[in-house]
């Protein structure tokens, strides 16, 4: 009887446990911008929403952070795309979701390092609690998500086809996108996967 | 004294390189991991996707070492997978050393998309990531988040005990 009611206990967890894996709540294409009017705070100490920062003809909105090797391997890439269509009408705002109790790199004082260090041309704020990363379904960093002039969502995904490696790009994902984007066409590949830090939920 | 000094070196040095031979590590593009998965025989895979730096994965690796031990004689098998980049092979042997893994492991190389998808379209491709598989290849659980001794355990338990009643 004891071993029944374990056994039982155990396909119970295990089924909990199949349901809470799933990347299901990835944001669907076509949905609106979640929790656009929550403000954060940024590395330049404003408070800024999703909604303040939005471009006129797209925004971008990236799931960042200090320390993933992924997001260092990206870091040029990203700037390079963002100061390429900064002036054409796309907004980006990077946001870190990650529990700087678990990730010590990934502090406010640490994010305004970077920004500065790197010279950001976007803006960098902090997820309190990781609420818009929930709402977004967002996984890990870098985690991209790119909205239409009406705030819908077009692209989801990686920065190109080779985040390990920038010699062996071949597909440049994100910026084919903004540019299908930008010329009213459809957008051919609308997402993509690549491999990331998962995002260093706090602990409830 | 001073011969007594260099006997014990001696024989410390040369017991360790027996104990703790250079890791078997190998590179794994997708047609490599499709085989992984589909040619298994062993009654549980259990693949785990790691990097040295990624700290979650390190904090539940020594978990999965153990279970690996653990379960070895109810033909439960652990195979990790580094997705450190390609040029830090050396640091990744170092690694699986330093934890004693005497078992062949991999290293992912090629690009992400295909690799991921060929594994399941519902991982996202987030570090640390456990895959459990059947001995006819087939995808039981996965999860994408680290998990703990205590649950890997009793996941594996559960999965033992499923595969039993299924025969």
């Amino acid at each position: 009887m004891k071993i029944k009611s374990l056994t039982k206990l155990v396909v119970t967890f295990i089924l909990t446990f199949v349901g809470t894996s799933s990347y299901s709540n990835e944001l669907k294409l076509g949905s609106d911008i979640p929790m656009a009017d929550v403000k954060m705070r940024t590395t330049d100490d404003r408070q800024v929403s999703i909604n303040d920062i939005a471009g006129e003809k797209g925004t971008v909105v990236a799931f960042w952070c200090n320390h993933c090797p992924y997001v260092v391997a990206s870091r040029e890439r990203f700037t390079n795309y963002v100061n390429d269509f900064k002036d054409k009408g796309i907004s980006v705002i990077a946001i870190n979701s990650n529990d700087p109790q678990i990730v010590a790199g990934d502090s406010l004082e640490k994010m305004k390092e970077f920004a500065k260090k790197y010279k950001y041309p976007y803006t960098y704020s902090i997820d309190q609690d990781a609420q818009i990363a929930k709402a977004f379904g967002a996984k890990k960093t870098p985690h991209i998500y790119l909205f239409d002039a009406n705030k819908k969502l077009v692209y989801v995904g990686a920065i190109d086809d080779s985040v390990s490696n920038p010699k062996k790009v071949k597909e440049q994902y994100l910026k084919i996108a903004t540019k299908e984007l930008l010329a009213g066409k459809n957008i051919t590949k609308s997402n993509s996967k690549a491999i990331g830090c998962s995002i260093k939920w706090p602990k409830k | 004294m001073r011969y007594l000094i260099a006997i014990s070196i001696i024989i410390t040095t040369s017991s360790s390189l027996i104990l703790y031979a250079d890791p078997i590590l190998k590179e794994l593009n997708v047609e490599d991991a499709q085989k992984l998965t589909q040619n298994n025989k062993h009654k549980l895979l259990i693949i785990n996707f790691w990097a040295t730096w990624c700290a979650p994965c390190v904090k539940e690796f020594p978990s999965f070492v153990k279970g690996r031990n653990k379960y070895k004689n109810q033909d439960v098998e652990v195979i990790f997978i580094s997705h450190d980049f390609e040029d830090k092979q050396a640091e990744v042997k170092e690694f699986l050393k330093r934890y004693q893994v005497d078992w062949p492991s991999y290293i992912k190389v090629g690009y992400d998309e295909p690799y991921i998808n060929s594994f399941s379209k519902d991982w996202s491709g987030a570090l640390p990531a456990t895959f459990l598989y059947n001995d006819k290849g087939e995808l039981l659980h996965f999860v994408e988040s680290e998990i703990n001794e205590e649950d890997l355990f009793k996941t594996i338990e559960g999965y033992l005990d499923f595969l039993k009643k299924q025969k």
